[in-house]
């Protein structure tokens, strides 16, 4: 690149950012809330594996999205761990098609839906046409209760949407590479519209039966622009039920 | 007395009693109220008054169940009412593959002699509106989105004027647009997959099936709801179902996951019991007509 095409280059950025800043407000809600209504996926391979890891044949690579590329598993943790991911192929509760849990609904390379109203948001995801309803403001029912999704509850922290989700069952797991937790597993999810197009998405998980400590996972989410796009369905039971 | 007499009284002291309520309900002065996007406001819990239907659309409930259930007095509502007979028009060759579905649930030997909803595959429209479980009805800016409690379902209905995918695309639920003409909400349904079916009895669609849903709201706690179903490959003409889809009053009530695949034990069950008795030469067909037919 010459010199010349340099100096425009750096004069075109300098007059989009003050655009991207101040051009574009966020997309709000009647009750002011950011609007995060629309559809959704995230574009990465946390799907295979939340840690970084090398491409294999049909796996793509990933830098991870887990913070400090590790999870503080306890001992016999890692240990299940190892176990799951040497019989994956058998163990995944996605290849039985069971709903995927949360975090792990968010990117299994499909897309989902955010319903907004101020009551209760709600998440359609095309994967096994998996529901999640975040009721806002309304506190936890009284478990025990061991539900695939968890139990959502929500609220606005400024503009950021945080959804505190517990009542889990121990038999979802985070990723193809068999990373799991138990039913004590708390996950707090983190929904920030950055611009009209794009969400930074964090989950914190808890769970002291598996991990050391708390450890929090982090990736952009990106509207689907496609013309006429709409959730499709990815019914694997049938396709399960076609093999037998 | 007669036990069908009786049965009969009950059944029209319960619809009396029923229209009675409804028509209290209803309040000469009852104005729809509306949302900022000028739809009419129809968010909440409903539930369909046609549960007959998810085992027979035709017939209603199974009677030997409702002995074993003890449920014989409960209501069993006629949904057909277009033809009058009530009977659904199949071609013949159709009529005919009924027929076989009918023998084939009597004694099951593959997966596909077994109910789609007890597989815990998708019911499809309109069959999600009448199986156990309501129905959470939320309205946002150009769109209603069903909830369905049975097998966590859910529909999305835009009202843009967008058109339905391609036709090579198809969906257990099919596509939905919505429109509102007047005080009635108006959803065409086409991009059906052929796997599903309308009741327990066998009454199967092809891919050709195309449904028109129409909701309006009677009062504010009742939906009158009808649906018309064509499906060149396989009905003589359309055919037509209507009930009323009644508020859940329970203003706390929530709806929790219902995980229907997870864990389903029933087919393997259902499939070893039919194989033995074919096995042991026993065939039938499951066959219980509505009196007077």
């Amino acid at each position: 690149m010459s010199r010349a095409t340099a100096s425009i280059v750096a004069a075109a950025l300098v007059m989009i950012a003050p655009l991207g800043a101040a051009g574009q407000s966020l997309p709000r809600a009647s009750d002011g809330k950011p609007d995060l209504s629309g559809i959704w996926q995230a574009v990465n391979s946390a799907a295979w594996n939340i840690l970084p890891h090398s491409a294999e044949a049909g796996v793509p690579g990933g830098l991870g999205v887990v913070e400090g590329n590790e999870i503080p598993y306890t001992p016999a943790a890692a240990a299940t761990q190892r176990n799951n991911y040497a019989n994956r192929a058998k163990l995944d509760p996605e290849a039985q098609c069971y709903l995927p849990g949360v975090p792990r609904a968010t990117y299994m390379g499909l897309p989902f839906q955010i319903v907004q109203t101020p009551a209760q948001i709600t998440l359609l995801y095309e994967y096994d046409h998996t529901v999640r309803n975040v009721f806002m403001n309304s506190p936890h029912p009284k478990g025990p209760i061991e539900f695939w999704m968890g139990d959502s509850r929500g609220s606005w922290n400024g503009d950021t949407l945080v959804v505190d989700v517990v009542h889990f069952n121990d038999q979802t797991w985070f990723d193809r590479a068999g990373n799991h937790h138990s039913e004590a597993l708390h996950v707090i999810e983190r929904y920030t519209l950055i611009d009209r197009d794009h969400i930074n998405y964090e989950a914190t998980i808890e769970d002291p039966k598996v991990f050391t400590r708390q450890w929090k996972m982090s990736m952009p989410l990106y509207r689907r622009l496609d013309r006429d796009m709409r959730v499709l369905d990815y019914e694997c039971v049938a396709f399960n039920e076609a093999l037998q | 007395m007669t036990y069908q007499l009786l049965r009969s009284i009950v059944a029209t002291a319960a619809m009396v009693s029923t229209a009675a309520v409804a028509a209290a309900g209803q309040t000469a002065t009852w104005t729809p109220s509306r949302l900022p996007d000028g739809q009419l406001d129809i968010r909440g819990h409903w539930i369909s008054d046609a549960v007959g239907g998810a085992h027979s659309v035709e017939d209603g409930r199974d009677p030997d169940a409702d002995v074993i259930q003890g449920r014989v007095d409960e209501k069993n509502p006629i949904l057909i009412v277009d033809p009058a007979d009530g009977r659904i028009p199949y071609q013949p060759a159709a009529a005919a593959r009924r027929q076989q579905l009918l023998r084939d649930i009597f004694t099951p030997t593959r997966r596909e002699h077994v109910d789609p909803h007890i597989r815990a595959l998708l019911d499809g429209v309109p069959r999600n509106n009448y199986v156990p479980g309501g129905m959470q009805i939320m309205q946002v800016a150009g769109a209603v989105v069903i909830l369905y409690e049975s097998n966590h379902s859910y529909r999305v209905i835009p009202l843009d004027g967008r058109p339905h995918p391609p036709a090579q695309v198809k969906l257990w639920m099919g596509d939905s647009r919505g429109r509102w003409e007047g005080n009635t909400l108006v959803v065409d349904v086409t991009n059906f997959n052929e796997e599903t079916w309308i009741d327990s009895h066998g009454t199967f669609h092809s891919d050709a099936l195309h449904v028109v849903e129409r909701w309006t709201p009677a009062g504010p706690d009742r939906i009158d709801y009808s649906v018309t179903l064509e499906d060149p490959k396989v009905f003589t003409r359309p055919w037509k179902m209507t009930w009323a889809v009644n508020r859940n009053r329970d203003k706390s009530y929530e709806i929790w996951e219902d995980s229907r695949h997870e864990g389903e034990r029933d087919v393997e069950g259902i499939l070893s019991a039919g194989r033995k008795e074919k096995a042991a030469g026993i065939t039938g067909i499951h066959e219980h007509r509505r009196e007077g037919r």
